[in-house]
């Protein structure tokens, strides 16, 4: 059913702290380790070894630089980029067949493959790119929260946290409960005053992430702040301006 | 977003197809059944082609077609899903409205169910119009004026071939010049306000509240989550027509409407109707380009990550 009922009381979710993640694409390669073999396996991947490989990923760290010209402060940022698991998810509502679907339980996402028939629409619906279609498969593709880890009776307790969670090596990332405002997970959005991504689409995004704390010390540019684009910051010798004068 | 072939040519064809059934039928109730049957059969066929043509179209661009059928479930929230509810439900319907026409074609109680095929045509486009104009995440798409344009242009390229065809089965209603001038400067400034629109850019989503940032910041992406391409970049990324969309414009306004419009007028000062098929022709041609830029000038939110 691809309607929302809205009154999860268990919202499984993550906490990424941008302040310390730093961008070893950890997290990614495990949930690809993981899930290649997990509840929506395969991701497939094609042409590995040629020009152009290309292949389903749940998880992209994207690395920004961040400039903020009224301080001239800036920053690089490394970021995480998975689903949300929003609570007024638009993917699922735009789902035809019904194959897309929060779970009740425990608030996660999920595709049902068996019921997909491959439109795509849901890829459209989601502003974060959350969503990945398998061209073999032919079925669209996302994060499960590692349904199949976390409730794993197999594993010891500990492990029984998503993949991605398990392998950052500097702890950015926590997983928990984000309905239960007494969690460890809640408490560390509270006090640390995590955002939504894109608030003003209002998909309410159970993940949080938290913003880098305000730099101490010399604040000034980061090392790759200088604007190479602009001509203009950079000395130019006679020739260098003469031919620049005539291709502009 | 990636101007996909199949769905430009479902929603153009079939938009049209519906257009052209909603332009029969009222023909059928204002008039009073002065077509004959051969004639209204023939238009029927056309139209049952075409709207049948486009959904075939469209279940190309599935990965799973052979499981079409599920996407009929989930008509309490998606539009998707409704628009397959609204298509299917108009076949059984127009074939019993056909056959008792055939019966008796001076039965006027089937006004009635005219009107309701009509009321199922429309729910079908605007159904197809709501599909696009409901996604937040693309913010081109995102205002009624989707599902207006979708319904116009339906409604046009219908009622114009509905005019060809009566031209060509020995009919002339001069009456249809004039809905049909109305249509197309309806349609035409429904277009360009859809642009205005485009142009002003009014969204709220940018590079910084994609990161949760709280001010707006300068944020430049540093190093790219890939080397190569992806899904997302692929359906997502399509840049090529933004470029040149101004030109393309204005061909796409040029063809639909302006060209149409002039040789519509140019049929009646010279009272020879028949060019009025090439106005068909052109109209055809404008509405495509208007459907592939439609698509390719969508910037969908994902990309402020890239």
């Amino acid at each position: 059913m691809t309607s929302l009922h809205n009154n999860n009381k268990i919202k499984l979710g993550l906490v990424i702290d941008l302040d310390i993640c730093v961008g070893c694409h950890a997290c990614a390669v495990s949930c690809k380790e993981w899930n290649s073999g997990g509840h929506s396996a395969p991701l497939t991947d094609l042409n590995t070894s040629g020009e152009n490989p290309d292949g389903v990923w749940f998880n992209r760290v994207h690395t920004f630089e961040i400039l903020d010209e009224e301080s001239d402060n800036g920053y690089t940022l490394n970021f995480p980029r998975s689903c949300l698991h929003c609570d007024d998810a638009p993917c699922v509502t735009v789902c035809p067949t019904g194959a897309s679907y929060k779970r009740e339980e425990d608030g996660i996402v999920l595709v049902n493959p068996d019921a997909c028939i491959g439109c795509k629409l849901c890829s459209w619906a989601c502003p974060y790119g959350a969503r990945e279609y398998d061209q073999v498969e032919k079925v669209m593709k996302k994060c499960t929260l590692c349904v199949d880890k976390i409730y794993n009776s197999n594993l010891p307790e500990e492990s029984r946290v998503p993949a991605c969670v398990s392998a950052c090596p500097t702890g950015a990332r926590s997983f928990g409960d984000l309905g239960d405002s007494n969690s460890q997970v809640s408490k560390l959005v509270e006090e640390r005053k995590g955002v939504d991504l894109m608030p003003e689409q209002e998909t309410k995004p159970v993940n949080k992430y938290l913003l880098p704390k305000r730099r101490l010390g010399n604040t000034r540019n980061a090392p790759r702040m200088n604007n190479f684009n602009n001509l203009e910051n950079k000395k130019l010798n006679i020739l260098e301006r003469f031919v620049d004068k005539i291709l502009s | 977003m990636h101007p996909a072939k199949s769905i430009i040519l479902f929603t153009t064809i079939s938009g049209m197809g519906y257009g052209l059934i909603i332009s029969l039928l009222i023909f059928q109730i204002y008039v009073g059944h002065t077509l004959s049957f051969i004639s209204y059969f023939l238009t029927f066929v056309v139209s049952m082609t075409l709207v049948s043509g486009g959904l075939l179209s469209s279940t190309l661009h599935l990965g799973h077609p052979e499981r079409a059928h599920f996407a009929l479930t989930q008509w309490r929230s998606s539009w998707l899903s409704r628009e397959g509810v609204f298509a299917i439900l108009l076949y059984p319907v127009i074939a019993i409205y056909t056959l008792l026409f055939y019966l008796n074609p001076d039965n006027r109680s089937l006004d009635a169910l005219s009107i309701i095929i009509i009321l199922i045509a429309i729910a079908t486009i605007f159904s197809t119009g709501k599909i696009y104009s409901s996604l937040r995440a693309i913010y081109s798409w995102n205002t009624e004026l989707t599902t207006f344009n979708y319904l116009a242009l339906g409604g046009l390229t219908g009622l114009m071939l509905f005019q060809s065809l009566l031209l060509l089965m020995g009919y002339n209603l001069a009456n249809v010049y004039y809905y049909l001038i109305i249509l197309i400067i309806f349609s035409c400034i429904g277009k360009i306000l859809y642009w205005v629109r485009l142009d002003l850019n009014n969204t709220t989503t940018n590079k910084s509240t994609a990161l949760g940032l709280k001010s707006q910041l300068q944020v430049n992406l540093l190093e790219s989550p890939h080397d190569a391409s992806n899904f997302l970049l692929k359906e997502m990324g399509y840049k090529v027509a933004r470029k040149h969309s101004k030109k393309l414009r204005k061909i796409a306004l040029l063809f639909a409407f302006i060209l149409p419009l002039l040789i519509i007028f140019l049929s009646i000062v010279l009272n020879f109707y028949h060019i009025t098929i090439l106005a068909f022709l052109f109209m055809i041609m404008g509405v495509f380009m208007e459907r592939w830029l439609f698509f390719a000038e969508a910037k969908h939110s994902v990309m402020n990550y890239y």
